[in-house]
């Protein structure tokens, strides 16, 4: 296997993701066979290869202005918490 | 008012509805919300509340005169995409109870050509799937047949169009999504090139990939819709400084002086009896007409697919790291730290296959695997553009497979995510180069499923693909 029980629980906590002991076996064994089969790109010889990093020719990218905006105060009201026009998290360390 | 036969309509039929005054935008509206009341496809998320409002100013706009031929016809929107002040669920629990803010560009065009917007349509859950069983909302049934899946992701969208839930609809189409689920409904649908249409509004679940492209009952109306919703958009910067074509007049070009191509990659094992010979048939067919159609060869294909699962979940984990409980969606109790809060909410609010994609993403961008797998992936990413840009050197249009199988049945896959996988074999090539396809139905197999053939053009050539489809679908085949 190349990702074990404590792998994946790893990358879980990376991820901010919570798992059952059940989804912890079931991704190992899955990812396990998904990665057996695509892994086959690691062994193509790919050193004068340039990467891309999307399908489009990327000179074509323009970059719009960068103009101060007001904020859509709508997008405020759809916070779970907030306070004095600001978004309210929960604590950060233990109080 | 007689009632209206709503099903397989045309854009240009619903307009002389309407000059004829057979039934108003108000009359065709609600004779769609009625249909998609009664469905048992399960294609639907949310109806729009505002649907008859708008049908309404529709239907004024058309009797001043002012209307286009878009005024008044019904569309329905991937629940992925944004319309301001509608449910806009992506399929998940995370956002169940979420209004979207602002209109996705794509739609903002549609409705200001005066299209009315009918409501969302359900999809595997932030576009993840090839089958439309990752939804929250449960799955969605095929229409040619309700044990068997209509595709996926965009399967709600494609299942209403063929259903006549609505004439047309909107998907979105990362790895096949749209093309995949038109093939397994037998309709139209087409991924535009990447830029071609802007993302703003579109949930991004791999960025570098994601398109929306229409869903339609004829080449036509999907030619309607993309030549209305393509072009630059200053709020996707990814989005193409080209003059957007009239694909309406790119109908009438000549076909038979496009030069076809079969890449013989995609005709390997794995490709069912039934659609391999359907789609011989038709080759032979075009000969027969004039065509001139050659074998041609895309050597990295077989790396396509591996590409495509490395490349897509890292941008997934990423885009649904937004996912956060705080600035909008499912929330939990107070009493939690931070850490706590974003693993209780993410728990609760993701899927299996969103957490699958999660891990796997995590995984892959991770330091000491980054360069074997992502940056690899990168690189395979320029030899595949580099094979369709030899190809397209000397060919116009390639013809290929949509799908290796017709619809298979519920259930069949969801346990084995690699064989779920491999159905978005022949699809993944177009967003990993950023070239242009559509999906048009050619036949039917035994079990009276459609088959769907594959046109794939080079970045921007939608025109090509227009002109070829709409000539495949005037002979009938």
């Amino acid at each position: 296997m190349v990702l074990d029980k404590k792998d994946i629980q790893n990358l879980a906590d990376l991820a901010k993701l919570k798992l059952s002991g059940r989804e912890i076996r079931d991704y190992a064994r899955q990812l396990d066979k998904v990665l057996a089969y695509f892994g086959k790109i690691k062994k193509l010889k790919l050193n004068q290869v340039k990467e891309s990093l999307s399908g489009a020719d990327e000179r074509a990218t323009v970059w719009r202005q960068d103009q101060p905006k007001i904020s859509d105060t709508s997008l405020l009201q759809q916070a779970n918490m907030s306070a004095d026009g600001y978004v309210v998290a929960p604590n950060v360390f233990k109080k | 008012m007689a009632s209206i036969d709503i099903k397989n309509l045309t854009i240009d039929q619903i307009q002389a509805g309407f000059r004829a005054k057979d039934f108003s935008s108000v009359e065709l509206t609600k004779a769609y919300l009625q249909a998609i009341k009664t469905d048992k496809l399960n294609a639907f998320i949310s109806v729009s509340e505002n649907a008859l409002i708008e049908a309404k100013a529709a239907d004024k706009l058309l009797a001043s005169g002012r209307g286009t031929v878009l005024t008044g016809i019904p569309l329905a929107v991937k629940d992925i995409i944004l319309v301001k002040g509608l449910l806009a669920t992506a399929a998940s629990k995370i956002l169940a109870n979420y209004r979207a803010a602002y209109t996705a560009t794509a739609v903002g065009r549609l409705q200001a050509a005066g299209m009315v917007v009918l409501g969302k349509t359900n999809c595997d859950e932030f576009a993840m799937g090839a089958s439309n069983e990752n939804s929250y909302f449960g799955p969605v049934k095929n229409p040619h047949d309700a044990r068997r899946v209509p595709g996926g992701s965009s399967g709600g969208s494609a299942a209403a169009v063929a259903a006549g839930l609505a004439p047309l609809a909107l998907g979105t189409d990362t790895g096949g999504s749209i093309r995949q689920p038109a093939a397994f409904c037998g309709v139209v649908g087409v991924k535009p090139s990447y830029g071609r249409v802007s993302r703003y509004g579109s949930m991004a679940m791999a960025s570098s990939l994601d398109q929306i492209g229409p869903i339609a009952n004829t080449v036509k109306d999907a030619a309607y819709l993309l030549r209305t919703m393509a072009g630059q958009d200053p709020l996707d910067a990814t989005t193409l400084d080209q003059v957007v074509p009239d694909y309406i007049e790119a109908l009438s070009g000549q076909a038979k002086t496009l030069r076809l191509g079969l890449p013989k990659e995609y005709f390997g094992k794995g490709l069912s009896v039934e659609i391999r010979s359907a789609i011989n048939d038709l080759v032979e067919k075009l000969r027969s007409q004039g065509f001139d159609i050659k074998r041609v060869s895309l050597p990295y294909s077989d790396y396509a697919l591996a590409a495509y699962y490395l490349l897509m979940p890292a941008e997934v984990s990423s885009n649904l790291a937004r996912f956060d409980g705080l600035l909008y969606g499912l929330s939990d109790k107070k009493n939690l730290s931070l850490d706590q809060w974003y693993k209780q909410v993410r728990e609760d609010g993701f899927g299996p296959e969103s957490k699958r994609r999660i891990i796997f993403g995590t995984y892959i961008l991770s330091a000491g695997y980054y360069d074997a797998y992502y940056k690899q992936a990168q690189k395979v990413r320029t030899l595949i553009r580099q094979d369709f840009a030899k190809v397209f050197k000397n060919t116009d249009v390639l013809l290929t497979p949509a799908t290796p199988t017709t619809a298979f049945r519920l259930g069949e896959k969801s346990q084995d995510p690699l064989s779920m996988y491999l159905s978005d074999i022949y699809t993944v090539g177009a967003n990993i180069a950023g070239i242009c396809g559509l999906v048009l139905p050619i036949a039917k197999d035994k079990n009276n499923l459609p088959i769907g053939l594959q046109l794939l053009a080079a970045p921007l050539a939608e025109e090509k693909l227009f002109t070829l489809a709409n000539y495949l679908e005037k002979i009938n085949i």
